[in-house]
């Protein structure tokens, strides 16, 4: 049935059931869904109605938010920022179910506008005059239920579906009467195609920023497996950032502890790029309960005699994260990941959804063969550019490293090294080449012998190159930072490091060539405070860490308490009325009140609206003008009728009454077809 | 920047006029929905919300395009009466006949008024009345200031309302009505017709333009029976004596006593028959005069000063002028006084006055004080409406009474003065009570 022009948008109570149905089938809450859509079909299925004041509607919504706050709060606690909003979004039916009961149960069947804005309240307190009209509040909360099934992110097409289906059937109650059902579907089948493709549009549009983005910002020299875009020749001030990455759990005191972690190894250098070449990262098979993965491959090598086992604590973001792991490392255990994939060059990615991840890592500090995990030196590992050639042939002239044994080579060129100066102050903006016509990494070894921990590196490993020695530019991290109240090693962003690993002697071994003064520039630069905040930032971690169950407990204990005071508040202010005890609800048991004329009324009201003063009798024959005259005599008859049904205390004959059922909906007939 | 901010409420304004006409409840609803959607819906890849945005933003722009193709010809008319009350409702009717050869259905009156944006002179002179109690980004935004100005021109509340189906050529009407927010000119710049459009998001609008203005009389509280003081004076001048009601020798009609008639007026047999005193009234120039003088000095439009409007619309409203005068005092750059009754004028002369009354500096109370003062000998008695109770305004009350003038002082005051003898203290908000206590 259509309703005039100028009625108000409201959902029916059904709909509402069906959407929180549709929310649930979205998020998999089917228990809850069932549960939320119950209580959206109370008003039906009870007579109970709560007699609210408006205090007390206000009270109810101060309580949703405090709610919200929880429930937002403790999901917060048990994930990450960014998870934990996202997933009290999804919950928001619930929370706000309070509210909505507020209205489809209370016995005025509406919210004050000043419910909704404190605000406002305050205005209205300060004698202002604030418009406070009654709100009707299922439209925004089928729109809230809509928006929250769309937080789970299910995959396929069922959501853009029943999107359509559950706003076209809220539409269709007001179609205005002149349009026809076909042209209405017309136009929702051209809405509906045009939306999905302005959805199909965002999401290819995000697809390519993100990629333009990753292309231009894959500077993270230790988070891509297959590229390290140096910031040789870039700006200064780098590595400033105070977060926590890692917590190492090794004893202070430990000899032959790793001082560096490993993530990422890259063998070819192009412009101030290093790239893994073959570097492909392939799935690594879980073993035991599935939180062993054997970096050696072969479950049946016996882990060499001096195996040592480090515990790591590491951050994750985005879901992936490049496990640090010390030179020589053979195997990862207790790693609870949904998938972890290696590559040749020794990047291990884990991916998982939390945000720290905990494993223990095994390693040889005096293997003296590399684990097939980490890939034998090749043609690649010999590969220096051809314009950064003249600069190293000089260099190596000048060290002597022709024909010097490799471990000779490796000590000269550490020791040329030392001579230079560490620095993250810029020289000149970014460019490839520098004033000058040289490139950065030239102008580093012949002019300013000055720079940061990539300048290091990348001239070790071409320098190693050049003298004939593999070598590869390794990224990770430096573990120098001991934490007395976490006794852990403590290992921050501004600890990224990188270094060269050299094959010497049949194996791997890290070559440093950065000047040991680098980690205390480098603490030169933490913030006042950096203490205090390192404390908060290990509440944080264990808070972030503690074990889930005890969390939602807590979720739910709030819940549980909020729902107690609102009801002891409702009941121990008399709210909570009988209605069936006081008499029944006046607006289901008035006499007459399933009298069929009220739907010829609807039906005729459609075409000449009825004046809010104008009497029934009155507006009738102007109603009926257009109708026939036998029509318009049996519609008189029939309002006659009617209105003894309604108001005669005597009420109809059986007979009068089936005569008003049935010649009512005759007339309907009649109406519609006019 | 200040007219940077005043084009940036202008634009807003204009926006939001523009949405609150063109979309339905459901289309804002829709058009909020599609914005949070857009919000949370962000990152495309980690929440589909953003398909409700895309589907909202779809229907809306459909809906739009279609109401954009609503056309129609018709003929309107409106029947306005001349005067309204502030915050009382006023019905009128809106005639409309469809001129075209087509029948138009689901259409809805509304009127259309003048533009109430404030002109940059206007917003910087402008005042919230309100501004002391709000906070300082409240203040500075201007937000409020801005809305006060834009309300104060408009109603605070108009209706049109639903047409029947209209054939080709047939005529509907329509009862609308408005509640006047304040007492001023009400600009009506014509009226829309509306229609949804196929989905009932958006509406198609035809205007025609039909400008009109209604003089809205200031708001009037009810008052308690005013009984001032009946001494009549030698009227020289020439009133008209069109009533008939003085102090000649030829008896007129008997009345109730009132404070000041003369024993010998008593009309012994009638107070021996009722129990109360009644007098006699002869046909004379002799009759009784009263000032009502209104302190227009206000730093703007403030709640006090509106309400000193209507408690002065309230005694010339009540105040009978058939058979007295009634001056209004006021200050409006230069003292100025208007007298209603025995054929002068009608009060209703006077409340279309103060429904345009603006306030002027506080300090300019003196050439009011001299006024009334050389009106003195005329005056039967003196109504005063003040917004504050300094030096000079107790000198003249002063004065008055000493000089044995019936005089009666309203103070109208958010802190009420503590040496305020005599004088009858109203707070804004609650004015109705106060006056009640009115003798």
């Amino acid at each position: 049935m259509n309703a005039p022009a100028a009625s108000p948008f409201q959902v029916p109570p059904a709909l509402l059931a069906v959407a929180l149905a549709f929310w649930g089938w979205q998020t998999k809450n089917g228990y809850a869904a069932a549960g939320l859509a119950l209580a959206m079909l109370l008003p039906a299925l009870t007579r109970l109605r709560l007699e609210l004041s408006e205090r007390d509607q206000h009270r109810i919504a101060d309580l949703t938010m405090v709610l919200y706050v929880a429930v937002a709060g403790s999901l917060i606690a048990t994930e990450t920022l960014r998870t934990g909003v996202h997933e009290s979004l999804v919950w928001l039916p619930g929370v706000v179910l309070p509210l909505m009961l507020a209205q489809t149960m209370c016995v005025e069947g509406r919210v004050p506008l000043t419910a909704l804005f404190r605000y406002l309240r305050k205005l209205k307190a300060r004698g202002e005059k604030v418009k406070d009209p009654p709100v009707d509040l299922t439209g925004p909360y089928l729109a809230l239920v809509l928006i929250a099934a769309g937080m789970a992110n299910q995959p396929g097409y069922g959501y853009f579906a029943g999107v359509v289906l559950i706003v076209a059937a809220a539409l269709v109650r007001i179609r205005p009467s002149r349009v026809g059902l076909a042209g209405w579907l017309l136009a929702l089948t051209v809405s509906a195609g045009a939306g999905y493709g302005i959805q199909s549009g965002l999401y290819t549009l995000q697809t390519l920023v993100e990629d333009w983005i990753i292309d231009w910002q894959l500077s993270g020299p230790l988070l891509d497996p297959y590229r390290s875009s140096t910031r040789i020749g870039e700006l200064g001030r780098l590595k400033s950032e105070d977060a926590i990455v890692m917590r190492v759990y090794a004893p202070r005191d430990e000899p032959g502890r790793p001082a560096l972690l490993h993530r990422a190894s890259y063998n070819h250098y192009a412009g101030t790029t290093w790239l893994a070449r073959q570097g492909n990262l392939e799935a690594l098979a879980s073993r035991g309960d599935g939180t062993v993965f054997l970096l050696a491959g072969n479950a049946d090598t016996p882990p060499p005699a001096d195996t040592r086992k480090i515990r790591i604590s590491q951050r994750v973001q985005g879901g992936r994260t490049l496990l640090a792991m010390p030179l020589n490392a053979s195997a990862i255990s207790d790693l609870v990941a949904s998938r972890v994939r290696s590559n040749p060059l020794g990047a291990v990615q884990a991916e998982m959804e939390v945000p720290w991840t905990f494993y223990y890592t095994l390693y040889s500090p005096g293997a003296a063969t590399s684990p097939p995990g980490y890939s034998a030196a090749g043609a690649e590992d010999l590969h220096v550019p051809e314009r950064e050639r003249p600069t190293l042939d000089s260099v190596a002239l000048k060290l002597g490293l022709a024909g010097l044994p490799p471990a000779e080579s490796v000590r000269r060129v550490m020791g040329y090294l030392a001579q230079f100066e560490y620095s993250t102050v810029r020289n000149h903006a970014f460019s490839d080449l520098v004033p000058g016509n040289e490139t950065p990494l030239a102008e580093f070894l012949n002019t300013t012998r000055r720079g940061h921990c990539e300048y290091f590196a990348t001239a070790a490993t071409l320098l190693l190159r050049t003298a004939g020695i593999p070598a590869r530019y390794a990224t990770g991290y430096a573990i120098q930072d001991w934490s007395t109240w976490e006794e852990a090693w403590i290992v921050r962003e501004r600890h990224s490091h990188a270094w060269a690993r050299a094959f010497v002697a049949g194996h791997w071994q890290d070559v440093d060539a950065t000047p040991p003064a680098w980690f205390a520039d480098e603490e030169a630069l933490a913030p006042t405070g950096q203490k205090l905040a390192d404390l908060l930032r290990w509440a944080g971690f264990r808070w972030t860490t503690r074990d889930g169950s005890e969390t939602k407990m807590l979720a739910w204990a709030i819940v549980a308490i909020a729902a107690v005071i609102l009801v002891w508040k409702l009941v121990s202010e008399g709210g909570l009325v009988r209605l069936a005890q006081r008499g029944g609800d006046s607006r289901h048991t008035r006499p007459g009140d399933d009298s069929e004329f009220y739907a010829v009324e609807a039906a005729l009201a459609k075409r000449v609206p009825r004046r809010a003063s104008e009497p029934l009798l009155e507006w009738l024959p102007r109603a009926a003008a257009a109708l026939e005259a036998g029509a318009r005599a049996e519609l008189s008859r029939l309002a006659v009728l009617h209105y003894r049904y309604r108001f005669d205390p005597q009420g109809l004959p059986a007979a009068e009454r089936s005569t008003l059922s049935n010649s009512c909906k005759k007339i309907l007939a009649v109406i519609r077809r006019a | 920047m200040r007219r940077l901010h005043y084009t940036l409420l202008r634009l807003v304004s204009a926006v939001d006029r523009s949405v609150r006409e063109r979309l339905t409840g459901a289309g804002k609803l829709a058009a909020i929905s599609a914005f949070m959607a857009a919000i949370v819906g962000l990152d495309t890849h980690q929440s589909l919300a953003s398909q409700v945005f895309a589907l909202l933003a779809a229907m809306l722009a459909v809906s739009l395009l279609l109401s954009f193709a609503f056309r129609a010809r018709v003929a309107v008319r409106r029947s306005l009466p001349r005067f309204a009350t502030a915050g009382e409702e006023l019905g009128y009717r809106i005639s409309v006949s469809n001129a075209g050869r087509r029948p138009l259905a689901d259409l809805e009156v509304r009127e259309h008024f003048a533009d109430a944006r404030p002109s940059f002179a206007e917003f910087r002179r402008g005042r919230d009345p309100r501004d002391a109690q709000r906070n300082w980004v409240d203040r500075k935004g201007g937000y409020f200031r801005w809305r006060h100005l834009i309300e104060r021109k408009l109603p605070e509340r108009a209706r049109g309302g639903p047409l029947a189906l209209m054939p080709a050529g047939a005529n509907g009407e329509v009862r609308a009505s408005l509640v006047p927010r304040r007492r001023g000119v009400l600009s009506f710049a014509g009226i829309d017709l509306v229609r949804p459009d196929v989905f009932g998001l958006a509406y198609g609008r035809v205007r025609t333009a039909l400008a009109d203005k209604l003089v809205v009389l200031p708001k009037r509280y009810r008052l308690p029976q005013v009984l001032l003081p009946a001494q009549r004076l030698l009227q020289p001048g020439g009133h008209a004596l069109a009533s008939s009601i003085g102090d000649s020798e030829e008896f007129l009609s008997l009345r109730e006593y009132r404070p000041g008639d003369s024993l010998r007026r008593v009309h012994w047999k009638s107070f021996a028959r009722t129990g109360e005193p009644v007098v006699k009234e002869f046909e004379t120039e002799f009759f009784e005069r009263h000032a009502l003088v209104l302190d227009t000095g206000a730093a703007g439009e403030t709640d006090a000063f509106e309400e000193a409007i209507s408690i002065a619309a309230s005694f010339v409203y009540t105040i009978d002028t058939q058979e007295s005068l009634l001056d209004l005092v006021f200050v409006a750059g230069e003292p100025e006084c208007h007298t209603a009754g025995r054929g002068e004028a009608s009060n209703v002369h006077l409340l279309e006055i103060l429904a345009g009354l603006e306030p002027t500096q506080p300090t300019e109370f003196e050439p009011l004080a001299r006024e009334i003062l050389a009106m003195r000998g005329s005056l039967s008695s003196a109504v005063f409406v003040l917004l504050a109770w300094d030096a000079p305004r107790r000198k003249l009350v002063a004065d008055l009474t000493a000089s044995g003038l019936g005089v009666r002082v309203l103070l109208v005051t958010e802190s009420p003065p503590a040496d305020a003898q005599g004088v009858l203290v109203l707070q804004p908000g609650h004015i109705e009570a106060g006056l009640m206590k009115f003798a």
